[in-house]
């Protein structure tokens, strides 16, 4: 199946200017994702994939090398911009959830997709999810689980362009966690929606259709996976 | 231990704006309690000093006539340790060649006693020489070597009456005499050319009013002393009196003696005028030594100028003990919130560092020193600066209405050092109770995240319809609000307090500027002419002075006014012969007119309230000088600034006073006005009394600006301060709504919003409040020259709530640039 290119890193490279000090975060960065593909970004602690997520996100700016979106190079974004681009095409799941406290499970979903004019239904998404029934609940009232179940269900709702998961499971026991990468996959297939996943976890590498192995600020390897696998077949 | 220091350290720098908002709310306590104390205490004790330096009478007996003998004989009384006769009377004086006539008041210089302090030239050295007041000199050019013609009384007639008729004068008993001291009538007077040796300042003058028309224009009339009573006592001829009137007289005696009419005494501290002069007739083997006239004697307490001085600053001290006090009351709880919050923001730290076998000695001491850097700089700064500038300020503001000495207020360190010790103490002792609850848990507990607070679905809510209309910002807010009630209540406590200073400020100026309005709105005249004699024919006077269009005599009587056990001070009781020349309201709304008729006796509703009597009810009218009388009060009226009495024309004759007068209210021609000059000593039209009027209240209106700059700045910093760890405390929240893609302008409304109902709540209890404040504060700073009128305009509450926004909505402004900085990636990834 031929697929559209979506995402394409050029060079990217970010520095961070601490004082006299300068960390070099990336360096000439390069990858291409395509659309609908499920990638997942692998690597040790401090090896750049969380600045390549915030990069790719909106939430950070490259130093330089262009970061093409769908056509347009996210790099060379102001504020202004960047805030519709996240708005509108990018969808984050973190974590440690980031729910709204003051707002139940279901309103958190629908406070995200009320920001995109084409949303999907809150309600739907949040069944799909499997929360129906805790649509009512704040996030205090529900488990680390559930409460990843609806920041998914917040990122998808918003029916964006990208969706960007950084350690998803980082925060949640196996069982819990194998049952929030399940949902990333089934969200991956069902709503074709371009997940990119950042983990330490290498056990993970096979669910994903693309490969992103990033070392000391640099990508070391890609790799695409002729057949990806589904979590359920995945232990670690 | 150097660790410690180093995040002490960071820990400041990262979150500068908080540290200096913190210690800025400490600072505008501190410089309010030190600044204002010290003021306070200053200016108190640089008049008091002021006057034992210049050794102020401690007191004064008023006698129709004294001889050397009687001073003598009050040396000797128990607890006087000195005495000494002055003269002193009120004349007037021409200068500079020109014809208008100045009002004085001359005393003879007494050795160690009411010692004026010289300012310019030298003291009188020979009985051609005088000295005048400066402040007078100054505002009319008359300086040191100018000559002036003072008219003195050369000889005068005494009438003296006996209470049992006798006309023997041989056995005239003295120990009944009943003396009438009329003022002494001019048997002969003469100009006396004077040449001003120096100008002065005085303790007995500091605050000078003009016994001729009461009025208090420093500017207008001079103090004078001269060498001795020599050269200013007239010979005096004496008359004995038959009661009752009409008189018989007959000239007893002619005293070719050294006369005085007052003697100063120095006595053992709390004796009072009846302790030292006990007699009405000081007499010894027969021989008269002196006639005392207990009214007109009086302690050091009791001097105008000393009452007058004691009032105004007991007034402003009243101001200075609450303020200060609210002041610092805020800054502390304000400190004690802000302390809480910063510990708890760290609170994952400090689980942290306990973890790693840090000593909770050690956690402890570095939030101490955080709060107790917080409480030294911002104390120091703010109680040095107000130690500096209050004591400035207040001597400049006292000084518009009093003659001080010369500023040499010792600025101590007292106060300062006083907020210095409570600040430290508050922020040491709020810095102690926020690490010990956190301190409590253990690093475990204190590392993770504390368990979110459960959130319940609000009442709101069950109107669904209405509910579901919200936006989910105003579902957050709702939420946010009625979740953590106790926040808001602290949140809102800057504004509360902010909001009690402004109304009780505002109203405060607002209510004084009425009561000049209010003294204004008295008068039914374009200008009050007071003549150089007394007017005989009106008519003639007008026909005098072609801009007159209408003009009414009115007559002012010294007097004292009494009733259930209550007596009044010495007041003015103004009689104008034609009522409509006043303009005198029953009501406070001013719609019941009150018509003078020649029985009318008006009290104002300051005194009826003191003598408590009603309309319609007797009281006891003791006229100076003259006889008293039982009248009937015809009217209340409401009178804020210089209330006066006024009666009706009946009442001249009832307590047996003089007819006469020399001043006029007119009603001017439109376009043409009148000026001081030949038959007129002074003309003061509608403006120089609104002069006068404000300068009255000019005092009062400096502290109030002190008090609203005040609140402002207590105001921004305070919402600051909390706002800003409002957003600390959410920033996760705030970058998720960023993250999200929310626009940085719907992020910070949420913000906006919320401060928004925080406003309106503290304004809502701040008023209530206020204005309880402003009632506390109206009626102890009342005094007998300005009354402030108990009520608060809507107008004055739109204006505070305006301001009061403003400010939160500036605090709130400066903050939004704070989210707007929020970095997203870090914001996030901080656990919390």
């Amino acid at each position: 199946m031929e697929r559209k290119e979506l995402i394409r890193f050029e060079n990217v490279s970010k520095i961070y200017e601490m004082g006299e000090v300068k960390i070099e975060a990336l360096k000439d960065v390069n990858f291409t994702i395509d659309e609908g593909e499920f990638t997942v970004v692998l690597g040790a602690s401090g090896a750049g994939k969380s600045t390549i997520l915030n990069i790719l996100g909106g939430m950070d700016k490259a130093s330089g090398g262009s970061v093409i979106v769908d056509g347009e190079d996210v790099a060379k974004y102001n504020a202004k911009q960047l805030t519709n681009y996240r708005r509108l095409k990018v969808g984050f799941v973190f974590q440690f959830y980031n729910l709204i406290a003051n707002l139940n499970a279901l309103e958190n979903v629908e406070f995200a997709a009320s920001v995109t004019p084409e949303h999907l239904n809150p309600a739907d998404v949040l069944e799909s999810v499997g929360l129906k029934e805790r649509a009512k609940n704040f996030p205090s009232q529900l488990s680390g689980g559930e409460q990843q179940r609806v920041a998914i269900a917040r990122a998808v709702a918003k029916n964006p362009m990208l969706l960007l998961c950084d350690e998803p499971t980082g925060a949640l026991d196996y069982k819990t966690g194998k049952m929030v990468l399940k949902l990333l996959q089934e969200v991956n297939e069902k709503y074709k929606k371009t997940v990119v996943l950042i983990t330490h976890n290498s056990y993970l590498a096979p669910m994903a259709d693309k490969v992103i192995r990033v070392k000391s600020g640099s990508v070391e390897e890609i790799v695409r996976n002729e057949t990806k696998q589904s979590i359920n077949d995945i232990d670690w | 231990m150097g660790f410690i220091f180093k995040k002490l350290f960071r820990d400041i720098r990262r979150g500068l704006g908080q540290f200096i908002s913190m210690m800025l709310v400490i600072a505008v306590g501190c410089f309010f309690l030190a600044g204002m104390s010290e003021a306070s205490y200053n200016i108190d004790k640089l008049v008091q000093d002021y006057y034992s330096e210049q050794k102020l009478a401690p007191v004064t007996g008023g006698f129709l006539v004294a001889t050397d003998e009687a001073v003598e004989l009050v040396s000797r009384r128990n607890g006087v340790n000195a005495a000494a006769g002055r003269y002193q009377f009120n004349t007037f004086f021409t200068y500079g060649g020109g014809s208008s006539r100045v009002d004085a008041v001359v005393n003879t210089l007494t050795d160690g006693f009411n010692e004026p302090l010289i300012v310019s030239g030298k003291m009188p050295s020979n009985d051609s020489e005088c000295i005048v007041d400066s402040t007078f000199a100054k505002a009319n050019n008359l300086q040191v070597g100018s000559s002036i013609s003072l008219f003195q009384r050369t000889a005068e007639k005494v009438y003296l009456s006996t209470t049992d008729g006798s006309l023997d004068q041989d056995k005239v008993d003295y120990e009944n005499f009943n003396v009438v001291y009329t003022s002494p009538s001019s048997v002969n007077a003469e100009y006396r050319d004077l040449t001003v040796s120096g100008t002065f300042i005085s303790p007995e003058y500091i605050y000078k009013v003009n016994t001729a028309d009461s009025s208090a224009v420093a500017e207008e009339f001079a103090c004078i002393y001269v060498n001795s009573a020599d050269m200013i006592a007239p010979k005096i001829s004496f008359y004995i009196n038959k009661l009752p009137f009409p008189f018989f007289t007959q000239n007893r005696d002619e005293l070719e003696i050294k006369l005085y009419n007052q003697i100063l005494v120095d006595s053992a501290d709390g004796l009072d005028v009846f302790d030292v002069f006990d007699d009405n007739v000081l007499d010894t083997e027969n021989k008269m030594a002196g006639i005392y006239v207990e009214a007109m004697s009086y302690v050091k307490e009791d001097g105008t100028a000393y009452k007058n001085f004691d009032e105004a600053y007991r007034q402003i001290r009243n101001l200075v003990i609450v303020l200060p006090l609210l002041f610092f009351l805020v800054a502390a709880v304000i400190t004690f919130i802000s302390l809480g919050k910063i510990v708890d923001n760290q609170r994952t730290q400090i689980g942290v560092m306990q973890a790693v076998g840090i000593s909770k000695g050690k956690v402890y001491f570095g939030y101490l020193m955080y709060a107790g850097f917080a409480a030294i700089f911002g104390s120091l700064l703010g109680g040095i600066a107000g130690a500096f500038s209050l004591p400035y300020i207040y001597y400049l503001a006292f000084g518009s209405q009093f003659i001080l000495p010369p500023f040499e207020m010792g600025i101590g360190i007292g106060w300062a050092s006083l907020g210095v010790a409570v600040s430290l103490a508050v922020a040491l002792l709020s810095a102690l109770i926020s690490c010990h609850r956190t301190l409590k848990e253990n690093p475990a507990q204190s590392m993770r995240p504390r368990a979110g607070k459960k959130v319940k679905p609000i009442l709101i809510e069950r109107w669904k319809g209405l509910w579901q209309r919200f936006s989910f910002g105003t579902k957050m807010i709702f939420r946010n609000l009625l979740q953590n009630k106790m926040r808001v209540l602290l949140s809102s406590i800057g504004v509360i307090a902010s909001m009690v200073l402004l109304i009780t400020g505002v109203n405060l100026k607002s209510r004084v500027s009425y009561t000049v309005n209010d003294y204004l709105g008295r008068i039914g005249y374009d200008v009050q002419i007071t003549a150089q004699n007394d007017i005989e024919n009106l008519d003639d006077f007008i026909a005098d002075h072609p801009q007159i269009e209408s003009a009414t005599k009115v007559v002012s009587v010294n007097a004292t006014v009494s009733a259930n056990d209550e007596r009044s001070d010495i007041l003015q009781i103004l009689v104008p012969h034609d009522g409509s020349f006043v303009n005198l309201y029953s009501d406070f709304e001013k719609t019941e007119k009150i018509e003078l008729s020649q029985d009318s006796l008006v009290l104002p509703h300051y005194l009826a309230e003191k003598l408590n009597v009603q309309k319609g009810d007797t009281v006891t009218v003791t006229a100076v000088g003259y006889g008293a009388a039982e009248l009937i009060v015809t009217d209340i009226s409401y009178q804020y600034l210089l209330p006066n009495v006024y009666a009706g024309e009946n009442l001249i004759e009832k307590v047996s006073a003089e007819n006469v007068t020399g001043l006029v209210y007119a009603k001017l021609a439109s376009g043409t006005s009148i000026e001081a000059g030949g038959e007129i000593k002074s003309a003061l039209d509608k403006e120089a009394l609104r002069a006068r009027a404000l300068k009255m209240s000019e005092l009062l209106d400096v502290f109030v600006v002190i008090v609203v700059i005040g609140a402002a700045v207590l105001a921004v910093t305070v919402i600051y301060n909390i706002t800003s760890i409002n957003v600390m405390e959410r920033s996760r929240e705030i970058a998720t709504l960023l993250v999200l893609g929310y626009r940085k302008g719907e992020t910070g409304w949420l913000i906006f919003a919320e401060n928004i109902v925080i406003t309106i709540l503290g304004c809502l209890i701040g008023l209530p409040l206020g204005y309880g404040m402003f009632y506390w504060l109206a009626q102890i700073t009342s005094s007998m020259n300005v009354i402030i009128p108990i009520n608060l305009p809507f107008l004055v509450v739109l204006i505070c709530t305006v301001a009061v926004f403003a400010f939160s909505m500036l605090a709130t402004l400066m903050m939004t640039r704070k989210i707007l900085k929020i970095d997203m990636v870090e914001a996030l990834k901080s656990v919390e």
